[in-house]
């Protein structure tokens, strides 16, 4: 008893080294608060944080009091100004005490009813510009506003100049359409949005009345938002959290603007959000609430943790920083990891993800006899050492890069010679194990003709070279992140607006392509003296800018080198962190960020400390993917079992054990290949090609196709599908793929020559396909059945029901018996008795010769149906 | 699940009577004989070659015509059977193959024959016969033995040139050689070069040493883009393997021919020409075993000079020739330090005419010349690279000596088609990424050339050679495209006239500086006795004209090649540049280009044996006027026994001239008109034209392999004048169920005798006139026409109607229309009628 009162009390130390010993701490958020002009507010949250960590929100039961009642007046938790002067605001709950200094400025001052500032919002809070309502290309009923904004000026004058004393009143303001629409006095598509009692209501007619200013050019604008608090553990369904927003802006001013923010959730079923910022707990598990304000989003984890908790903490092993970082999370979500899996899972595993094949017998043999406690780690480290790697790597790269040839216009580059030596270089890079910055950066300065250069094919991948899509694809490849949104509007789920699109875009806006000497080859030529694009909303010139990042100085140069330079640096975490999780979806079936291409704010990590972590050693390895690698396969992370326990099976995203993946189309085939010992044929491949070797994307078979092999048309990560269908179990079942391959293979015929009894022959069948012995159940079964289909009388019986079927031998039965027939009808001296006689001698010997061979694979059939009940199962085609 | 296709009876019988007609209309008549391909290919010279060609109607072969000295033709077969798979002898299909004994002469120049085979009928497609120094074997692959694997490589001799094919895609070839240590093992493929229809001949090529590791590979070269060539030094004695395969694993069955030995492969020459007469030091590039410098006296002959590399201790020559320039101007050779204008202050200044030569011999390397000039000097500054066989992409500039470092200068990165005198094609051609900079000095002084990579790319073998040249114009004709060129590029590129018949060419014309300006002439040169040439003039603005070929009756079947140049009229001014191009496309792949493209500058015209048909217009009196159409009438004159139909249509025509589609006399029958209409814009002037005629019926399809017999017209001359009447038609409006007038206002443009009809076109559904033909005289002011509008007629207004007056000039009706006017058609008025 008294033992395990330590241990509770060590892993509590552990667990939340911050509240250690400290006890519950009572929050209050905005940390800091200020009151400027005479109509600023600002509502404050507080939050009780136990020694667990888990988190309770009682502003609704604090007392709240200002230090200086005449600097600030409180009503209820709401905060507006009295006079200027600084001083503190005080919360206290359940003898807990929380300070937040106040300062109070202006409040002479009444600031102005501003277009931007207060106008725009409700736009936005309302969802008048979004994108099914006003905000649509051609806007909604003759009014079109910008999408969610992106364009206050074209904004102005449309509501203010375009029909002129319709949208707006200003000799009777209350009569403007704005408002009339907005309460319903008029017929609005869009509905009552609000009553004339409502905040927003008020906003737009103080407005009309002060004349429909525009702002001045010095309006501020803002420039970040926060959501308060900042993180939230629920300690049981139904619990609820209320939300702060505060919005900062250029000139060093804030304001509260929760009530113009508009609210989001990543996982409705764990936290919801209401329209006012209210958040409510689900079922256990992490989930991120967004608020979104201007072109600004910002998110906070909440996290349910479930009723009555009585998680222990398990105690296990860390392999490497992986596992303690995973393993950090996951105490944080009471979550406890599965066992380690057993050597046969492991092997299996790895062998699939590492090289795209499974073990041979005697791989399996070798390592199931090793003693060696590190024989893991040797053979991972033998494993990416092996050319299969290479392959899979190349394939990778393949998708991502989108190595397909197009033939119907060679113009524009994408001939099937030119993406022949394109693979074959991004082979070569993987061969020689590039780093991945290196590699990135020779491939976006890739310039000349598609043949000799092969690194120019970057920019041939699309269908013809515009600079916006190939700014895309390549924030997409490199960066992890789709900006595409952005080119028409400001993206509404994440921080990308319309001056970074069109800042990264300038970046390919010199790039062109020229013909070549032959018709299938084109170069890449950039114009180092037009890199820069028109902003569609107003035409000036936008010069390159980096992603969230600065302005280079490129004029007259090539602005590829500087991109080149800022995107593969060490410095750039969203690169490396990019590079970092797409490696890791590969042995975890899912990215930390996923899916891997689509990171942004409202898609978070499911582990951000991890992600900074692998992310950050990448760059420490010099972009060396295979150390990364061998972090990742030697963590005791990846070496979880698929086999859950109570806490960890509603588990999907926190690598608490090792996800049931469907293997890949190439490796799927090439496992199936491996074990019949067949080979397969592929259009421009050499002989011998393994499915994970093919080159370009249109290569492909039914088979590849149907099991979702990337057509490599986008960049999408989506591309390749590994999810399980129904026709795909058609075709395992009836399709010709495995039954033929069982045909053509040697495996069976060969156990079966080497007299090998029953039981041995199903037991390798059953290690060649699943890496495992069978059980002692399966066995017996399937010995049984082996027996009595391979008896004599059985096999007998088999090859007739199959010489029944067979064209071939009816007609020689036919002849034979005919040619009997017309025997017994001539003359015994006759000249053709004799070749009759021969002749029926030679069917006959055909015949006796077609039912042995029948007889010989009849009593095979038996083995060929296991091997297929085998491939069928969801245990071989899975990886697990 | 597929249901097969059954036939009921009458539609069996059908199809059986067709194919015997079919089958009858191709005995009747042997169509134009084609060639595909010839086999081998190639043959060493000094030898006897045995070659078959293969095509179709190539019945009764005549003579075999080459473009090039040196070969010519000891006999000639038909082949009737091969000797097939099954060691059976088996027919060939009638006219496809020819067996022809070819006897190359021991100095016969290595590298490319253009040739053509004539039939009784015409004379074939141009092809290509590739001549080299060395033995051949066969691959034998199919009878022999398989060679997939570098264990069961062929044994090839030193020098030898393997004629093998690759039988399907995933095919490679392995040949074995023994060489002792620091000799060179060189290969050089010719598959692309040999120029097949359709396919991919693009192969790839590599080395191995004898334990199968890889020395050298090479997919392409600069030397012949598709045909990739390897040369290196042996490290030691034993064997080495050369293996040849395609270069995606994505052929089709392609033959080549490859080159294997000890010989000099050089990938470059420098410098790449001198001046005529003249004996220049050549340094040759590229060769494993280091660089040399060879003397070379370059002949008297301009343009080009094939050079073949002969290695000097073994003798041993190179298989196909590098290209040199002979000019007949002085070289100048680039001295380094010249990367920019500053560096070569103290350089001669060279006087044009001139050729710059020198090598960008690393990535961004720039070379600069100085040369004077006068103020209003014209030169022709182009930059050869490409047309060298050299892996440079140039770009050119020049610049005042004096001018600001920040000054623009003028610069030409590429040429077109037509400044190289290259007739329009539907590819693209390697040597227009030569720049062609036309200069005109703006001041009396000094100046900076410069030139440089496009890519920034460099390396020892970019060889470029400025050629320096007074501005002057050249004019060149060809055959201008008909729409079945599209799929078969050489139909009809090539002139058969039957004995005692007529045959046009739509020639065009390129100019390579400015517009010509004079009415120019065409002329042929070398044409056979019994040949004449007739051609209308060529006035400004025009760029094509039917160019008609007539054979005396009695001239016998022949071949010649001939030139097609362009002069003054009056043949005073001689100094014009002209002659005949054609653009050979070969390797077609996709549905949008070629591989590869040769030109060739001598037009084959063919005597052939008399043609069943011939085809006479009657010249019309009257002239076309504008917004008019008259009637052509013509006759077929048939021999006797030839009765099939007969299709007639004008292949040119000046613009605005609008044709009806071919019209087809039918059997039997001798005499049809042919519609020509003239929009509003056809110009008015007078012009030449022919009709076209061929056996068969209907138009020709864009992939029509039903080959045909053409025959022309005489040239007849086509006057397009102004309307005679102009009418101007005043708006009117109608309502439903009554009548109205309209009038048309008539300005007389040109007399016309007696009275004319007129009558009013195009007018809307439900309105009519009430008297359908009225007279004018040559006085009349205007003509009224009443019309009358029924209740099927639209309301609305209406536009478009027209005068269609016909008239009679010189004994012929011409008609016309004119005018344009505006119906206005209402709704009926007041009560309804009953009955509604």
């Amino acid at each position: 008893m008294r033992i395990m009162y330590h241990a509770l009390a060590f892993l509590v130390v552990g667990l939340f080294p911050g509240a250690a010993g400290a006890g519950p701490t009572l929050k209050l958020f905005p940390a800091t608060i200020e009151l400027s002009g005479q109509n600023d507010s600002q509502g404050v949250v507080v939050q009780l944080v136990d020694d667990q960590g888990v988190t309770k929100d009682v502003t609704g039961s604090a007392s709240f009091r200002v230090a200086d009642p005449s600097i600030a007046k409180l009503t209820g938790p709401l905060l507006s100004p009295a006079k200027d002067g600084t001083t503190t605001i005080i919360a206290e709950h359940a003898g807990l005490k929380v300070e937040a200094p106040l300062v109070v400025k202006d409040v002479a001052k009444s600031r102005s009813v501003s277009f931007r500032l207060d106008v725009m919002p409700v736009f936005m809070r309302h969802g008048c510009n979004n994108g099914s309502c006003h905000g649509a290309a051609r806007g909604k009923d003759g009014f079109m506003l910008s999408l969610f904004g992106y364009d206050p000026a074209g904004d102005y004058h449309r509501l203010t100049r375009q029909i002129i004393g319709r949208r707006v009143d200003l000799a009777v303001p209350e009569k403007s359409l704005l408002l009339e629409k907005t309460t319903g006095a008029v017929p609005h598509t869009g509905g009552k949005l609000f009553d004339t009692n409502h905040n927003d209501y008020k906003t737009l007619l103080r407005w009309l009345q002060a004349g429909a200013p525009d702002d001045g050019s010095d309006a501020p604008e803002p420039i970040g938002i926060e959501l308060l608090p900042p993180k939230i553990v629920f300690s049981g369904k139904g619990q609820t959290q209320n939300m702060v927003v505060r919005a900062k802006y250029s000139d060093g001013s804030t304001r509260d603007v929760t009530r113009l923010a508009l609210y989001m959730t990543n996982n409705e079923a764990i936290a919801s959000i209401d329209a006012n910022g209210h958040v409510k707990a689900g079922g256990r598990g992490g989930a991120f609430v967004f608020a979104r304000f201007s072109k600004f989003t910002v998110g906070t984890e909440a996290i349910v943790l479930p009723t009555d908790d009585q998680f222990v903490w398990p105690k296990t092993p860390e392999h490497n920083y992986i596992d303690t970082l995973v393993f950090d999370k996951l105490k944080k979500l009471h979550i406890a990891p599965s066992e380690l899996a057993p050597d046969e899972a492991f092997l299996r595993r790895v062998y699939l993800d590492l090289i795209g094949l499974p073990p041979t017998r005697e791989e399996l043999d070798t390592f199931l006899a090793d003693k060696n406690p590190r024989k893991r780690a040797i053979l991972i480290d033998a494993l990416i050492e092996r050319p299969e790697f290479v392959d899979m790597w190349t394939m990778k790269w393949g998708e991502l890069l989108r190595i397909r040839a197009n033939n119907q216009n060679p113009q524009y580059g994408r001939d099937a010679k030119a993406m022949y030596s394109y693979a074959a270089w991004v082979k070569d890079q993987m061969a020689i194990n590039r780093p991945l910055n290196e590699f990135a950066a020779e491939l976006l300065v890739g310039s000349g003709s598609n043949f000799k250069s092969p690194t120019a094919n970057l920019y041939t991948s699309a269908e013809r070279i515009t600079a916006e899509k190939t700014a895309e694809d390549i924030a997409q490849v490199f960066l992890g992140t789709r900006i595409q949104c952005a080119q028409c509007h400001n993206h509404p789920f994440d921080r990308w607006t319309m001056d970074d699109y069109y800042g990264f875009t300038a970046f390919f806006a010199g790039l062109n392509l020229r013909r070549g000497i032959e018709g299938r080859e084109v170069l890449v030529i950039n114009n180092n003296a037009a890199n820069t694009v028109a902003h569609p909303v107003d035409g000036r010139r936008v010069k390159p800018k980096f992603l969230g990042g600065d302005t280079p100085e490129v004029d007259g140069k090539d602005p590829r080198d500087a991109l080149a330079a800022w995107l593969t640096s060490p410095k750039n975490a969203a690169f490396s962190q990019s590079m970092a999780n797409t490696i890791w979806s590969h042995f975890f079936g899912r990215g930390i960020i996923d899916p891997v291409d689509d990171v942004r704010i409202s898609n978070p990590p499911s582990n951000k400390e991890l992600l900074e972590e692998i992310g950050s050693k990448l760059v420490a390895y010099n972009f060396d993917k295979k150390k990364l690698i061998r972090d990742i396969c030697n963590s005791r992370t990846y070496q979880l079992s698929v086999t859950t326990n109570t806490t960890n099976e509603l588990d999907e995203a926190y690598f608490s054990h090792a996800y049931v993946r469907r293997l890949r189309a190439e490796v799927l085939l090439d496992t199936i290949s491996r074990i019949t010992g067949t080979q397969d044929r592929f259009a421009l491949s050499p002989p011998g090609t393994r499915a994970v070797q093919i080159h370009t994307g249109e290569v492909t078979t039914y088979f590849l196709t149907t099991f979702g092999r990337a057509p490599r048309q986008t960049p999408c990560s989506c591309e390749v599908n590994s999810e399980a269908n129904l026709s795909q179990a058609l075709h395992l079942i009836n399709g010709d793929t495995i039954s033929t391959k069982i045909a053509q293979s040697r495996l069976i015929t060969t156990l079966v020559a080497e007299k090998k009894t029953p039981e041995a022959i199903i037991q390798e069948l059953y290690v060649q396909a699943l890496c495992r012995k069978p059980t002692d159940a399966e066995a017996k079964k399937l010995a049984e059945i082996v027996r009595r289909e391979t008896e004599p009388a059985r096999v007998k019986e088999l090859a007739l029901a199959q010489l029944d079927r067979d064209p071939v031998y009816k007609r020689t039965q036919d002849r034979l018996e005919t040619s009997k027939a017309d025997l017994k009808k001539l003359p015994k001296d006759s000249k053709e008795v004799v070749a009759l006689e021969r002749s029926i001698a030679t069917l006959e010997q055909a015949q006796a010769l077609a039912l042995r061979r029948i007889e010989a694979t009849a009593a095979l059939m038996v083995y060929g149906d296991i091997l297929w009940g085998l491939f069928n199962s969801t245990e071989f085609t899975f990886n697990h | 699940m597929h249901s097969p296709i059954t036939l009921s009876r009458p539609q069996f019988y059908c199809a059986i009577a067709c194919l015997v007609v079919f089958f009858l209309a191709t005995d009747a008549m042997a169509g134009t004989p084609r060639l595909s391909r010839l086999t081998p290919p190639g043959g060493q010279r000094g030898t006897q070659v045995e070659v078959e060609f293969l095509g179709t109607h190539l019945d009764q072969p005549r003579d075999v015509v080459f473009y090039e000295s040196g070969i010519s033709v000891d006999s000639m077969e038909m082949i009737e059977t091969i000797i097939g798979a099954n060691g059976r002898p088996q027919d060939v299909p009638k006219g496809t193959r020819v067996r022809v004994r070819l006897k190359i002469a021991a100095d016969c120049p290595l590298g490319s024959h253009g040739i053509r085979l004539r039939t009784a009928n015409g004379i074939t497609d141009y092809r290509r016969f590739f001549v080299g120094p060395f033995s051949t074997v066969d691959e034998d692959e199919q009878t022999v033995a398989r060679n997939d694997l570098r264990e069961n490589s062929k044994p090839i001799a030193l020098n030898t040139t393997v004629f093998g094919r690759l039988n399907d895609a995933p095919d490679v070839d392995n040949y074995r050689i023994e060489v002792k240590r620091g000799q060179r093992i060189s290969a050089e493929v010719e598959a692309a070069r040999l120029g097949v229809d359709r396919g991919i001949p693009d192969l790839h090529l590599t080395i191995l040493d004898a334990e199968g590791k890889k020395l050298a590979e090479a997919d392409d070269s600069t030397l012949f883009l598709q045909d990739p060539v390897l040369s290196i030094r042996a490290e030691k004695d034993g064997a080495y393997y050369v293996a040849i395969r395609h270069g995606m694993y994505n052929g089709t069955g392609e033959a080549y021919r490859l080159h294997i030995g000890t010989f000099a492969r050089p990938t470059g020459l420098y410098p790449a020409g001198g001046q005529a007469g003249t004996s220049i030091a050549v340094s040759i590039l590229g060769d494993p075993l280091g660089k040399r410098e060879e003397a070379v006296a370059l002949g008297k002959t301009l343009g080009d000079f094939n050079y073949i590399a002969i290695d000097a201790d073994t003798k041993v020559p190179s298989p196909s020739p590098n290209t040199l320039r002979v000019s007949p101007f002085p070289n100048v050779l680039e001295a380094e330090p010249n990367d920019s204008p500053e560096a070569i202050e103290s350089l001669k200044v060279a006087s044009l005419p001139i050729a710059f030569n020198g090598i960008i011999q690393k990535p961004g390397d720039i070379d600069c010349f100085r040369f004077q000039a006068k103020k209003g000097d014209q030169y022709r500054f182009h930059a050869l690279a490409n047309a060298l066989a050299s892996p440079l992409d140039p770009v050119i500039w020049i610049k005042a000596v004096n001018a600001k470092p920040n000054a623009a200068a003028q610069r030409a990165t590429d040429s077109r088609a037509n400044q190289l005198g290259l007739p329009p094609t539907g590819g693209l051609n390697r040597v227009t990424h030569d720049p062609i900079l036309e200069f005109t000095a703006p001041a009396d002084g000094e100046y900076i050339l410069g030139i440089e990579d496009e890519r920034g790319e460099g390396g020892d073998n970019f060889v470029y050679r400025i050629e320096v040249s007074p501005a002057e114009d050249a004019i060149y004709t060809y055959i201008a495209p008909e729409p079945e060129n599209q799929q078969q590029p050489q139909i009809r590129q090539s002139i058969v006239v039957p004995a005692g018949n007529r045959y046009t060419a739509q020639i065009g014309i390129v100019t390579t500086g400015r517009p010509y300006s004079g009415d120019l002439e065409i002329v042929g040169v070398n044409l056979p006795e019994g040949v004449t040439l007739h051609a209308p003039k060529l006035t400004s603005g025009m760029t094509r004209v039917p160019v008609v070929f007539e054979a005396a009756a009695g001239v016998k079947p022949q071949t010649a090649l001939i030139d097609l140049i362009v002069r003054p009229v009056g043949g005073s001014d001689t100094s014009l540049m002209s002659g005949y191009r054609q653009t050979m496309l070969m390797n077609q792949y996709g549905n949008n280009d070629y591989y590869l493209h040769t030109t060739i500058n001598k037009l084959a015209l063919a005597v052939a044996e008399p043609a069943p048909f011939r085809v006479e217009v009657e010249s019309p009196k009257s002239s076309l006027v504008q917004n008019g159409e008259m009637a052509l009438k013509f006759r077929v004159i048939r021999s006797e026994g030839f009765t099939g139909p007969v299709t007639v249509q004008i292949d040119w025509k000046p613009t605005g001239v609008i044709t009806a589609t071919p019209v087809t006399i039918p059997e039997e029958e001798t005499e049809g008109t042919y519609l020509l209409g003239a929009a509003r814009n056809a110009a008015a002037g007078k012009y030449q034209l022919t009709l076209t005629a061929t056996d068969g019926a209907g138009r020709l399809g864009y992939n029509d392999r039903n080959d045909r017999t053409y025959v022309a017209s005489q040239l007849f001359g086509l006057s397009i004048s102004e309307p005679h009447v102009e009418a101007r038609i005043a708006r009117t409006s109608i309502e439903r169920g009554k009548t109205a007038t309209l009038t048309c206002r008539l300005n007389h443009l040109q007399p016309f005798e007696g009275k004319a009809k007129a009558t009013l076109a195009r007018l809307p559904r439900g309105v009519e006139l009430v008297e359908p033909m009225r007279e004018i005289a040559a006085g009349d002011k205007e003509v009224i026409f009443t019309i009358r509008a029924t209740g099927d007629a639209l309301v609305g207004n209406y536009q478009g109607i027209v005068l269609d007056l016909t008239v009679t000039d010189n004994g012929q009706s011409v008609r016309q229309l004119s005018g344009s006017g505006i119906l206005r058609i209402d709704t009926e008025r007041g009560p309804k009628p009953s009955g509604k």
